[in-house]
Protein backbone atom coordinates (compact mmCIF):
# COMPACT_ATOMS: atom_id res chain seq x y z
CA UNK A 1 0.00 0.00 0.00
CA UNK A 2 2.94 2.24 0.78
CA UNK A 3 3.61 2.44 -2.58
CA UNK A 4 0.29 3.91 -3.17
CA UNK A 5 0.80 7.13 -1.20
CA UNK A 6 -0.76 8.31 1.61
CA UNK A 7 -3.01 10.57 -0.49
CA UNK A 8 -4.68 7.26 -1.65
CA UNK A 9 -4.71 5.89 1.06
CA UNK A 10 -6.10 8.70 3.00
CA UNK A 11 -9.15 8.74 0.08
CA UNK A 12 -9.91 5.38 0.06
CA UNK A 13 -10.06 5.48 4.47
CA UNK A 14 -12.49 8.80 3.04
CA UNK A 15 -14.46 6.79 0.82
CA UNK A 16 -14.78 3.89 3.60
CA UNK A 17 -16.07 6.00 5.95
CA UNK A 18 -19.32 6.77 4.33
CA UNK A 19 -20.39 3.50 5.39
CA UNK A 20 -18.24 2.36 8.03
CA UNK A 21 -18.73 -1.61 7.25
CA UNK A 22 -16.47 -4.15 6.32
CA UNK A 23 -18.10 -3.96 2.94
CA UNK A 24 -17.66 -0.66 2.53
CA UNK A 25 -13.91 -0.86 3.34
CA UNK A 26 -13.97 -3.99 0.84
CA UNK A 27 -15.51 -1.93 -1.78
CA UNK A 28 -13.39 1.22 -0.87
CA UNK A 29 -10.05 -0.83 -1.36
CA UNK A 30 -10.43 -2.13 -4.29
CA UNK A 31 -11.47 0.76 -5.88
CA UNK A 32 -9.18 2.76 -4.98
CA UNK A 33 -5.71 -0.17 -4.88
CA UNK A 34 -7.56 -1.76 -8.15
CA UNK A 35 -7.62 -5.00 -6.04
CA UNK A 36 -9.40 -6.94 -3.71
CA UNK A 37 -8.36 -6.34 0.23
CA UNK A 38 -8.14 -10.44 0.04
CA UNK A 39 -5.49 -10.39 -2.14
CA UNK A 40 -3.32 -8.03 -0.14
CA UNK A 41 -2.82 -10.93 2.17
CA UNK A 42 -1.74 -12.92 -0.69
CA UNK A 43 0.67 -10.73 -1.87
CA UNK A 44 2.31 -9.17 1.44
CA UNK A 45 2.56 -12.65 3.66
CA UNK A 46 5.78 -14.16 1.50
CA UNK A 47 7.38 -15.30 4.51
CA UNK A 48 9.37 -12.65 6.22
CA UNK B 1 3.04 10.17 45.55
CA UNK B 2 3.36 13.89 43.33
CA UNK B 3 -0.25 14.81 42.47
CA UNK B 4 -1.17 15.25 38.90
CA UNK B 5 -2.27 18.42 37.21
CA UNK B 6 -4.34 18.93 34.35
CA UNK B 7 -3.08 21.30 31.63
CA UNK B 8 -4.79 22.83 28.61
CA UNK B 9 -3.21 22.47 25.47
CA UNK B 10 -5.68 23.58 23.03
CA UNK B 11 -6.33 20.21 21.27
CA UNK B 12 -6.19 18.59 24.46
CA UNK B 13 -5.96 18.14 27.89
CA UNK B 14 -2.86 17.05 29.37
CA UNK B 15 -2.74 14.92 33.03
CA UNK B 16 0.88 14.30 34.12
CA UNK B 17 2.95 15.59 37.26
CA UNK B 18 3.82 19.27 37.38
CA UNK B 19 7.26 18.71 37.09
CA UNK B 20 6.86 16.99 33.83
CA UNK B 21 4.41 19.37 32.06
CA UNK B 22 6.69 21.53 30.12
CA UNK B 23 8.60 18.48 28.91
CA UNK B 24 5.37 16.42 28.06
CA UNK B 25 3.32 19.05 26.40
CA UNK B 26 5.90 20.34 24.21
CA UNK B 27 6.27 16.29 22.69
CA UNK B 28 2.55 16.37 22.84
CA UNK B 29 2.06 19.77 20.84
CA UNK B 30 4.60 18.35 18.06
CA UNK B 31 2.70 15.04 17.71
CA UNK B 32 -0.26 16.65 17.21
CA UNK B 33 1.48 18.94 14.48
CA UNK B 34 2.52 16.21 13.13
CA UNK B 35 -0.44 14.67 12.55
CA UNK B 36 -2.42 17.60 11.36
CA UNK B 37 0.69 17.29 8.78
CA UNK B 38 -0.41 13.98 7.86
CA UNK B 39 -4.12 13.95 7.30
CA UNK B 40 -4.09 17.49 5.95
CA UNK B 41 -6.38 18.93 8.62
CA UNK B 42 -7.39 19.76 11.89
CA UNK B 43 -9.51 17.37 14.19
CA UNK B 44 -12.48 19.56 16.42
CA UNK B 45 -13.07 17.38 19.24
CA UNK B 46 -10.43 18.02 22.16
CA UNK B 47 -8.98 15.05 23.45
CA UNK B 48 -7.76 13.90 26.77
CA UNK B 49 -4.01 12.37 27.28
CA UNK B 50 -3.25 10.78 30.52
CA UNK B 51 0.03 9.58 32.16
CA UNK B 52 0.63 6.82 34.22
CA UNK B 53 3.22 6.12 36.56
CA UNK B 54 2.35 3.05 37.71
CA UNK B 55 0.90 -0.24 35.91
CA UNK B 56 -1.65 0.03 38.38
CA UNK B 57 -2.65 3.10 37.40
CA UNK B 58 -2.71 2.05 33.73
CA UNK B 59 -4.53 -1.14 34.13
CA UNK B 60 -7.31 0.85 35.90
CA UNK B 61 -8.02 2.98 33.24
CA UNK B 62 -7.75 -0.15 30.85
CA UNK B 63 -10.45 -1.84 33.01
CA UNK B 64 -8.48 -5.29 33.57
CA UNK B 65 -4.68 -6.46 33.99
CA UNK B 66 -2.68 -5.33 30.41
CA UNK B 67 0.18 -7.53 29.42
CA UNK B 68 3.35 -6.21 30.55
CA UNK B 69 4.74 -5.18 26.53
CA UNK B 70 1.66 -2.30 26.13
CA UNK B 71 2.41 0.97 27.60
CA UNK B 72 -0.04 3.61 25.39
CA UNK B 73 -3.40 2.75 24.23
CA UNK B 74 -6.42 5.03 23.12
CA UNK B 75 -10.10 4.82 23.50
CA UNK B 76 -13.21 5.49 21.63
CA UNK B 77 -13.76 8.36 24.09
CA UNK B 78 -10.75 10.29 23.28
CA UNK B 79 -8.49 9.26 25.82
CA UNK B 80 -4.56 8.79 25.16
CA UNK B 81 -3.10 6.48 28.15
CA UNK B 82 0.65 6.23 28.58
CA UNK B 83 3.41 5.78 30.39
CA UNK B 84 6.30 8.58 31.17
CA UNK B 85 8.64 7.87 28.94
CA UNK B 86 11.07 5.94 32.08
CA UNK B 87 8.42 3.54 32.08
CA UNK B 88 8.01 3.07 28.37
CA UNK B 89 11.55 1.87 28.43
CA UNK B 90 11.49 -0.27 31.00
CA UNK B 91 8.41 -1.98 29.49
CA UNK B 92 8.19 -1.88 26.16
CA UNK B 93 10.40 -4.76 24.44
CA UNK B 94 11.20 -2.31 21.46
CA UNK B 95 14.13 -0.59 22.03
CA UNK B 96 13.16 2.25 19.97
CA UNK B 97 10.38 3.05 22.16
CA UNK B 98 9.76 6.09 23.30
CA UNK B 99 6.67 8.80 24.57
CA UNK B 100 7.40 11.11 21.26
CA UNK B 101 6.56 7.95 19.22
CA UNK B 102 3.86 6.54 21.49
CA UNK B 103 1.72 10.13 21.30
CA UNK B 104 2.12 10.05 17.56
CA UNK B 105 1.42 6.80 17.17
CA UNK B 106 -1.84 7.60 19.93
CA UNK B 107 -2.90 11.18 18.35
CA UNK B 108 -2.52 9.06 14.68
CA UNK B 109 -5.13 6.66 16.31
CA UNK B 110 -7.71 9.93 17.85
CA UNK B 111 -7.19 11.52 14.18
CA UNK B 112 -8.24 8.00 12.51
CA UNK B 113 -12.03 8.05 14.46
CA UNK B 114 -12.72 11.98 14.58
CA UNK B 115 -12.31 11.45 10.67
CA UNK B 116 -13.21 8.54 10.09
CA UNK B 117 -15.82 7.32 12.63
CA UNK B 118 -14.31 4.34 13.77
CA UNK B 119 -10.90 2.33 14.64
CA UNK B 120 -11.37 -0.57 11.83
CA UNK B 121 -9.93 -1.95 10.00
CA UNK B 122 -7.65 -2.72 12.48
CA UNK B 123 -4.82 -3.74 11.10
CA UNK B 124 -5.09 -0.48 9.01
CA UNK B 125 -5.10 1.59 11.87
CA UNK B 126 -2.09 0.05 13.40
CA UNK B 127 -0.30 -0.02 10.15
CA UNK B 128 -0.61 3.53 9.23
CA UNK B 129 1.14 4.42 12.60
CA UNK B 130 3.83 1.61 12.23
CA UNK B 131 5.93 3.43 9.25
CA UNK B 132 8.81 5.82 10.44
CA UNK B 133 8.88 8.39 11.90
CA UNK B 134 5.88 7.53 13.41
CA UNK B 135 7.03 4.82 15.77
CA UNK B 136 9.89 2.90 14.26
CA UNK B 137 8.92 -0.30 13.32
CA UNK B 138 10.77 -3.65 12.70
CA UNK B 139 10.18 -7.10 13.26
CA UNK B 140 11.57 -9.04 16.10
CA UNK B 141 12.66 -12.58 16.61
CA UNK B 142 9.36 -13.59 17.81
CA UNK B 143 6.85 -11.85 15.51
CA UNK B 144 9.03 -13.86 11.98
CA UNK B 145 8.51 -16.96 13.89
CA UNK B 146 4.78 -16.62 14.90
CA UNK B 147 4.54 -15.53 10.90
CA UNK B 148 6.06 -18.70 10.05
CA UNK B 149 3.27 -20.65 11.52
CA UNK B 150 -0.67 -21.11 10.01
CA UNK B 151 -1.13 -18.13 7.37
CA UNK B 152 -2.90 -15.49 9.47
CA UNK B 153 -5.15 -12.95 8.41
CA UNK B 154 -5.15 -9.34 8.62
CA UNK B 155 -7.61 -8.56 11.16
CA UNK B 156 -10.25 -6.27 10.44
CA UNK B 157 -11.47 -5.60 14.94
CA UNK B 158 -10.69 -5.75 18.02
CA UNK B 159 -11.85 -5.49 21.64
CA UNK B 160 -10.77 -5.08 25.06
CA UNK B 161 -11.29 -8.88 25.65
CA UNK B 162 -9.75 -10.53 22.39
CA UNK B 163 -6.88 -7.77 22.13
CA UNK B 164 -3.85 -9.43 24.25
CA UNK B 165 -4.32 -12.86 21.75
CA UNK B 166 -4.65 -10.52 18.71
CA UNK B 167 -1.88 -7.76 19.13
CA UNK B 168 1.09 -10.32 17.86
CA UNK B 169 0.08 -10.76 14.98
CA UNK B 170 -2.24 -7.79 14.68
CA UNK B 171 1.11 -5.82 15.09
CA UNK B 172 3.22 -7.51 12.74
CA UNK B 173 0.96 -8.16 9.83
CA UNK B 174 -0.40 -4.61 9.89
CA UNK B 175 3.27 -3.40 9.37
CA UNK B 176 3.63 -5.61 6.40
CA UNK B 177 0.88 -5.00 4.77
CA UNK B 178 0.99 -1.61 5.07
CA UNK B 179 4.88 -1.26 3.86
CA UNK B 180 3.99 -3.67 1.13
ZN1 LIG C 1 -0.31 -2.30 -2.63
ZN1 LIG D 1 -2.14 1.57 18.05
Amino acid sequence: MKRHGRAKILRMLALYSKTGTKKGFETAFKREFGYPVKELEGRVFKRP
Amino acid sequence: MPEKVKTDLGFADLQCRKSDVGRISRIAKAAYSFNRRFFGKEIKKPFHIIICYSRKEFDDIWGAETDAWLTGFATKTGTIVSFRDDLIRKYNPRKEATLAGTLRHEINHIFYFQIYGSYEPAWLLEGLTLQPPFEPFTLMENDKKRLKGPLPHLIYSTNGKTFFKQAPFLYSMAFLATRH
